[in-house]
C-alpha cells in the first residue's frame, strides 16, 4: 500500500511552486503530518506535510523543480 | 498574502473572504487612532457591505484583536472565533518587531526582520520580503505603521473574551508574543499549541492550522 505526495492547492491565482528542499530522504521512515518537502511560490514557502506513515520510497521531482498543482512529487510505502 | 496557503481549505465548504486590516497588504493606510476598536469599525464596514449571515472568523495577532471586538460588536453576527497568536490577550514580548516595520528599507533587512517571527527561516522568501517593500513605498502606509504600533504597544490587555465557540492556537516558540500557558489555558478551552512553531502558525504550519480550524467549524455544524 502506498501514499501519494501530490503538489495541494496553494491559493487564488497560484498554479505552480518550487520545490525547494525535500526535508526526508530516499528510503527514511516519515511520520504522518510531519513536514517531509518545502514548496516556494511566488508569494512565500509551505512546508508539505507527510499524507501517512510509511517510507519514502520515491522521489519524482527534484529540488529547483517547478511543478504544477496536483502534481505527484514522492510516493509512501506504507507503515505496515 | 499569509493566508492564500489556507484558503483553499475551506472552499469546498464555506464561502471565504480574506481581509486586510487597514494599514496592511492592499487595504488603504487610514488606521484612525491605531487602535483595535478603530481597526474593527473600519473591517466592520467592509463586512456588512458584502457578506449576510453568520460568519467565521479567522484570525492572526493584531486581527485577532480585532475579531475579538467584533465577536463583541452586537452588529455583526460571529459564529465562530479562531484566534492565530492573538494580539491584547497577552503582552507583547518583542515591541522593537513591531515598531521597527515602518522603518525597513532594503529587501535583506525586511528579510531578516521577518525571520523574527519564525522558527524555521526558510519560510521566509525574498519575494515575500519584497512585497512586504513595495507595501512599505505606497504613500502612508510607514506612518500608519507607527500608529498601529504605537497603540499596540500602549494598550491594555482585552479583559475577557466573550464568545462561545472560540478556538486558540499559538506556537510554543513565538517570541513576538510569547505564550503563557496558564493564562491561555484559562481563556481557552480549544487550546492548541504548536510545538516548534513561531508568530506565524498559518505560514509555518498551514496544513495543521487548516485541520484545527476545520474541526472547529465542523464542530459548529454550520457550513455557513
Amino acid at each position: 500500500m502506498t501514499a501519494e505526495i501530490t503538489v495541494p492547492q496553494l491559493g487564488n491565482e497560484i498554479e505552480e511552486a518550487e520545490l525547494t528542499e525535500w526535508l526526508k530522504g530516499l528510503g527514511e521512515t516519515v511520520e504522518a503530518e510531519e513536514p517531509v518537502l518545502v514548496l516556494t511560490t511566488t508569494k512565500a514557502s509551505i512546508e508539505l506535510e507527510a499524507p501517512a506513515s510509511g517510507t519514502l520510497a520515491k522521489i519524482l521531482v527534484r529540488e529547483g523543480d517547478l511543478v504544477p498543482v496536483g502534481a505527484l512529487l514522492g510516493i509512501i510505502n506504507l507503515a505496515k | 498574502m499569509s493566508w492564500s496557503f489556507a484558503a483553499p481549505a475551506f472552499q469546498k465548504t464555506h464561502s471565504v473572504w480574506a481581509v486586510d486590516l487597514p494599514g496592511h497588504g492592499v487595504a488603504g493606510n487610514d488606521v484612525g487612532s491605531g487602535l483595535v476598536e478603530d481597526l474593527s469599525e473600519a473591517v466592520k464596514r467592509e463586512i456588512i457591505e458584502t457578506i449576510s449571515g453568520p460568519i467565521a472568523l479567522l484570525a492572526h495577532s493584531l486581527g485577532g484583536a480585532v475579531a475579538i471586538q467584533l465577536a463583541h460588536d452586537s452588529d455583526i453576527a460571529v459564529s465562530q472565533l479562531v484566534l492565530l497568536a492573538p494580539a491584547g490577550v497577552l503582552p507583547l514580548t518583542d515591541t522593537d518587531f513591531v515598531s521597527g516595520f515602518s522603518k525597513l528599507e532594503s529587501v535583506d533587512t525586511i528579510s531578516k526582520h521577518l525571520k523574527r517571527a519564525v522558527r524555521r527561516e526558510k519560510i521566509i522568501t525574498n519575494s515575500m520580503a519584497d512585497y512586504v517593500r513595495s507595501s512599505l513605498q505606497t504613500a502612508g502606509r510607514r506612518r500608519a505603521l507607527e500608529k498601529l504600533a504605537s497603540a499596540a504597544t500602549t494598550s491594555a490587555l482585552i479583559p475577557e473574551i466573550r464568545h462561545d465557540r472560540l478556538t486558540c492556537i499559538w506556537g510554543e516558540d513565538d517570541t513576538i508574543i510569547k505564550p503563557d500557558q496558564p493564562r491561555l489555558t484559562a481563556l481557552f478551552d480549544d487550546l492548541h499549541m504548536l510545538p516548534n512553531i513561531g508568530h506565524l502558525p498559518h505560514l509555518e504550519a498551514t496544513q495543521k492550522v487548516c485541520r484545527i480550524a476545520q474541526a472547529a467549524l465542523a464542530a459548529m455544524g454550520s457550513l455557513d
